[in-house]
């Protein structure tokens, strides 16, 4: 009888150990929830904004994929405390995609939003943040009949950017890097809303946490590229005149030829030259494919091939040089010359406070080189 | 019996490999880059270099000791070095010293579980299920401890692997211009490294149970050589994907890295990787109720099984009193301090008194003949 008693014992100690330890933690039941997608922030006044989340619809038999809910709130959680008042289901954030804030909200400064989301440990540190153009809730809760779900049309949108096109990477994480470094700003991507869908159509430059101008599309792909990131194709502007020789005369005598590149591969260099005066050198080496020339051009000789590159290389490079005069302009370098500076100099000492000061002064060289490796399948 | 325990509590020296990273690595490794970072900057990983061959040092100097006393573990030596009055109160501050460390390692873990998935996670429920799995293997003696570290060994390197996820985001300039600081600043980042690479000092426990003990030094050596090797990976990582002032605002560094992975199956690795740690917290603090035990068997003679009942009791009641992360921080710096001092420079000091000690014997040995 003893020895029975004894595993018995055990069994009813394991049994009744698993039962009360059932249900002591809160549970989260995906039925019960509304998971969050996106979210936007529009200023409204000194201190308060609106806030709109996208859920992907938790309404059983629902039409529309996504619920979209707003509400005023003067705190990040303060809105999240509205937005759940207007929900059957409680409001989670650990499935938020996209943080959009409209273009008030970002002149304003964003870093403490950024830093509440960093805060909860329930927001990833790959979310994406973006800047809409005129307010974001305009921008998420518009009806478009081809886009089901909204916030994850536009990580997926920008996602595919980040990867192979002009986009750089605009995480919380390279958000938080670039704002806490001395010498480098982000940079996020500017959405818009167009009739019938959205877009991505510039990068918003901040200086610390402000955004203080805007670059396109073009602007974008050398930034990128200067990032040390991949970025595909490039329309380049090269004045006719410049082609002549190897251009079919029957055309039209004047203006422009345009051509688009791919970029199969680069290299940026960029080095200090000297730190007084400040003096950068910003190289980039291309590699590309010839995907479009919009003239007859005669492949056929070998110089001709050799003329192209040269002239890519020549209108990149004042590209980039504007670029970068626009970018001292206004103030902010996202990309990261600053950086360059303290990891040469020692004893550097560099502050953010510092650099914006110097970075303005400073007189940076660039220079571009094409290669052109193939024309694609004909000359 | 010249090894001084019995066959069934012995094992070979390469187990010796799981054994001692095993204490090493706990709870420090969530977050130790940046107090260091705050000492040394972005030459941080020079601090870490520095401690790791400080460590290894200490390691030589403790072996050495002990294959000086043949088979008797710290408290043994202690009885020898100082009597039996002044070496039981240093034996019993050992003791204290490890319950506390187990104290903290336990309690940290829960801060880091309750910080991280679940908020309102009762703090004494969670130390109560540890608890009861570390009696439930230090009862097992050391081999059972053993095999837990065995496992967990394993699991550090599968962990450790995920890590290479966050380079694709580094920036690798953040690592120049190489020595841009002082040498104070490296060494105060080396003494705050000592905090968290800690732990080594059970050689002097498990030294008596090893079976080829020619063989110790190789291994016990190869096992620090493995923690420093990883604490050293981990620090680059950080300092390369954290900007200067992100890592000074990051309280959990290790876990931070692994926010960012995202595979199309699986994201949010943390959430994943902060429960698996259970199994590498485990056997560190099991390690640590054995050595407790091992002095109160010695010295007191008591009931193994009741004692270690008694020490989860303490332990359990110690974390539950502890509310908030700053008490949880106190605890920590303040065990920080008592580490260094128990596994840096009090070896320093046996190694002396034991080379007094046996010029003495040989002294008093020639006199007599």
């Amino acid at each position: 009888m003893r020895s029975l008693l004894k595993p018995m014992f055990r069994v009813v100690g394991v049994l009744s150990v698993l039962a009360l330890l059932v249900g002591c933690v809160q549970s989260s039941v995906l039925e019960k929830l509304g998971i969050s997608v996106a979210i936007g922030f529009d200023v409204l006044s000194e201190e308060k904004f609106n806030v709109t989340s996208v859920l992907t619809n938790p309404e059983p038999g629902a039409k529309k994929k996504t619920k979209i809910v707003s509400g005023i709130a003067i705190s990040t959680k303060g809105a999240r405390i509205n937005n759940n008042q207007q929900l059957a289901h409680t409001l989670v954030n650990g499935q938020v995609r996209v943080v959009v804030f409209d273009d008030k909200l970002a002149k304003q400064g964003i870093t403490y939003i950024v830093e509440n989301l960093t805060r909860d440990p329930f927001f990833g540190d790959m979310i994406f943040l973006a800047v809409s153009e005129g307010p974001s809730h305009e921008l998420l809760a518009g009806s478009y009949e081809q886009i089901p779900n909204i916030g994850t049309y536009l990580y997926e949108m920008l996602q595919q950017h980040i990867q192979d096109d002009w986009v750089p990477s605009c995480t919380v994480h390279d958000y938080r890097s670039a704002f806490y470094s001395a010498g480098q700003d982000p940079v996020l991507p500017m959405l818009r809303k167009l009739p019938n869908g959205v877009e991505v159509f510039g990068l918003a430059l901040l200086q610390n946490d402000r955004v203080v101008g805007t670059i396109g599309p073009g602007e974008g792909y050398l930034l990128k590229l200067l990032l040390g990131k991949l970025a595909t194709l490039k329309e380049v502007k090269i004045d006719r005149d410049e082609l002549r020789p190897y251009l079919h005369e029957h055309r039209k005598a004047d203006g422009h030829v345009r051509v688009v590149i791919s970029n199969l591969g680069s290299k940026k260099h960029i080095r200090l030259l000297s730190a007084s005066p400040l003096k950068f050198q910003a190289n980039l080496r291309i590699n590309v494919e010839l995907q479009e020339i919009t003239d007859e051009y005669d492949f056929s000789k070998p110089q001709a091939s050799k003329l192209l590159q040269q002239k890519i290389g020549e209108a990149l490079t004042k590209e980039t040089e504007a670029l970068i005069k626009k970018l001292q302009r206004l103030g902010s370098d996202p990309i990261g010359f600053g950086e360059v500076y303290r990891s040469s100099v020692r004893h550097s000492k560099l502050t953010a406070d510092k650099w914006k000061k110097m970075f303005p002064e400073a007189s940076i060289q660039s220079q571009v080189e094409v290669n052109i490796v193939r024309t694609g399948t004909i000359e | 019996m010249s090894s001084g325990t019995s066959h069934k509590y012995q094992f070979k020296a390469y187990m010796l490999l799981f054994l001692v990273c095993n204490v090493q690595v706990g709870v420090g490794i969530f977050g130790f880059q940046r107090y260091i970072y705050k000492e040394a900057g972005h030459d941080a990983w020079m601090s870490v270099l520095l401690s790791g061959i400080a460590t290894h040092l200490i390691v030589w100097i403790m072996v050495k000791t002990l294959e000086m006393h043949k088979s008797l573990d710290l408290y043994g030596i202690q009885h020898v070095l100082f009597g039996k009055w002044i070496g039981g109160v240093l034996s019993i501050c050992m003791m204290l010293y490890f319950l506390t460390n187990m104290t903290t390692i336990v309690r940290t873990y829960i801060e880091a579980i309750q910080s991280w998935i679940f908020p309102d996670f009762p703090t004494w429920l969670l130390s109560l299920i540890l608890l009861v799995l570390m009696v439930y293997g230090s009862l097992g003696g050391i081999r059972v401890i053993l095999q837990t570290s065995f496992i967990s060994f394993f699991l550090i390197i599968a962990t450790s692997l995920f890590f290479n996820y966050p380079i694709r985001y580094v920036e690798w300039s953040r690592l120049l211009p190489i020595y841009d600081t002082t040498a104070q600043h490296i060494w105060v980042g080396a003494i705050k490294m000592g905090f968290t690479i800690t732990g080594f000092e059970v050689i002097f426990m498990l030294y008596r149970h090893v079976q080829d003990k020619n063989k110790v030094m190789r291994y016990a050596q190869a096992s620090v050589l493995f923690t420093n090797i990883l604490y050293l990976f981990i620090m680059i990582v950080s300092i390369i994907y954290f900007s200067e002032n992100q890592i000074l605002r990051t309280i959990w560094g290790s876990i931070n890295l692994l926010k960012i992975i995202k595979y199309p199956f699986l994201e949010r690795i943390e959430f994943i990787a902060i429960p698996f740690w259970m199994l590498v917290v485990l056997p560190g603090i099991m390690q640590l109720a054995w050595n407790v035990l091992r002095g109160t068997v010695q010295l007191f003679g008591w009931n193994e099984k009741l004692t270690l009942y008694g020490l989860a009791v303490i332990v359990i009641v110690a974390s539950s009193t502890l509310h908030n992360r700053g008490q949880v921080n106190q605890l920590n710096d303040f065990i920080g301090i008592y580490s260094v001092i128990v596994s840096y420079c009090y070896p320093l000091l046996l190694f002396a008194l034991t080379y007094v000690y046996k010029w003495r014997k040989r002294e008093k040995g020639s006199d007599a003949h």
